[in-house]
């Protein structure tokens, strides 16, 4: 097999594709439809300190050919990650993949 | 192991058919979806890259019928995207991904009234046909309404899907009773009421079904990218019923369906 993996700043990657910036959520959620073992990594949605509810209603809206989303960087913050979102990552992204906590 | 598994597949129409103006009956043939899903819970609809411009994003829809292999879906046009979904023939395919979301929960109940506003209607055709609830013998009234009769739904084709006779109210009562589907909310001895449809209908469905104290579950209708939790962009304002704790959940995976007491509304 070709050898795809590249070095970023000291950290290893098993080939240069990398789903970016929360488009793959936390990992979990897209287990079921694709391999996410077999990326180079992802890229988490955003952390923060504290555990943020996001912004109200509505959120998104579609454009021709994209979409503008103002979401409020809703997540469970630090703690809530390292509790419910890394042990997944740590179990599932074995082989190769890497996580990049966005923040 | 997981309770189910979504699936993503390029899924052939095998059935299209008007129903109503600007409402379209489609049956695609997705046997992995039809094989799981249950009412409450639907399908999101998209052509992937093929055909890059409107629709942008996949639509959600819920799933309204299983026949065999085939998921049936009940799409009205309200814009560029279920335009083109209306618009799918024979043998074109669409990317469904599915089944997502939660779905109605019957909790041992007996009777059960069904609300359906507009195409609010789709899971209430899958409902009498749900395992569970063919099992539980539990007796089920639906009620349907629409603004005027060229919207409503052939009453006999909701007959050969559902084999319910549905109570249609329209607004205008060009068929059917004269006014909004709410007024014919009686919850005299039932035990469940189910609803779907615009929020404006399903906030009185709750008001009226807390007052009485009646078990209510609503699935909800919200915008949609992902369709499974990811986006985090279809959120609805929920509370805990426990804690009293307010906060947001999304519609796609924490709902559709909610039960009334966890909507902040």
């Amino acid at each position: 097999m070709v050898d795809l993996s590249i070095n970023v700043f000291g950290v290893e990657f098993q080939n240069p594709v990398m789903l970016a910036s929360g488009t793959c959520g936390y990992g979990e959620e897209y287990a079921d439809i694709i391999a996410v073992d077999e990326l180079g990594g992802i890229v988490t949605k955003a952390v923060t300190p504290e555990a943020r509810a996001g912004n109200p209603p509505v959120r998104i809206t579609e454009t021709p050919g994209g979409m503008i989303n103002a979401i409020g960087l809703a997540n469970v913050g630090l703690a809530g990650f390292k509790r419910e979102k890394l042990p997944w990552l740590r179990d599932n992204l074995r082989s190769g993949a890497s996580t990049i906590s966005s923040r | 192991m997981r309770a189910r598994q979504i699936v993503r597949a390029w899924s052939p129409v095998r059935t299209r058919e008007q129903v109503a103006e600007d409402t379209y009956w489609l049956e695609l043939a997705a046997p992995e979806i039809a094989a799981q899903a249950a009412p409450g819970q639907f399908v999101m609809v998209g052509f992937g890259m093929r055909g890059w411009g409107v629709p942008f994003l996949p639509r959600p829809n819920s799933v309204a019928a299983v026949r065999g292999e085939r998921i049936g879906l009940l799409i009205r046009v309200f814009g560029g995207g279920s335009r083109r979904l209306a618009a799918l023939r024979p043998d074109e395919e669409a990317l469904v991904l599915g089944p997502l979301g939660t779905h109605f929960q019957l909790g041992g109940a007996s009777r059960i009234l069904c609300v359906a506003g507009g195409v609010g209607l789709a899971p209430f055709l899958l409902l009498p046909r749900w395992e569970p609830l063919t099992r539980s013998g539990a007796e089920v009234r639906l009620l349907y309404g629409e603004r005027g009769a060229a919207a409503v739904f052939d009453p006999g084709k909701i007959r050969e899907l559902s084999g319910l006779d549905a109570e249609i109210w329209t607004e205008d009562g060009s068929l059917g009773r004269h006014g909004r589907v709410t007024e014919g909310v009686d919850l005299k001895g039932v035990d469940l009421v189910l609803a779907c449809g615009p929020a404006p209908m399903l906030k009185a469905v709750r008001i009226l079904a807390m007052a009485a104290g009646v078990a209510c579950q609503l699935a909800v209708e919200e915008h949609m990218a992902c369709g499974m939790g990811t986006c985090i962009g279809c959120a609805v304002e929920t509370v805990d019923p426990e804690t009293g704790e307010a906060g947001y959940s999304l519609v796609c995976s924490d709902g559709p369906v909610f039960t009334a007491e966890r909507l902040r509304w």
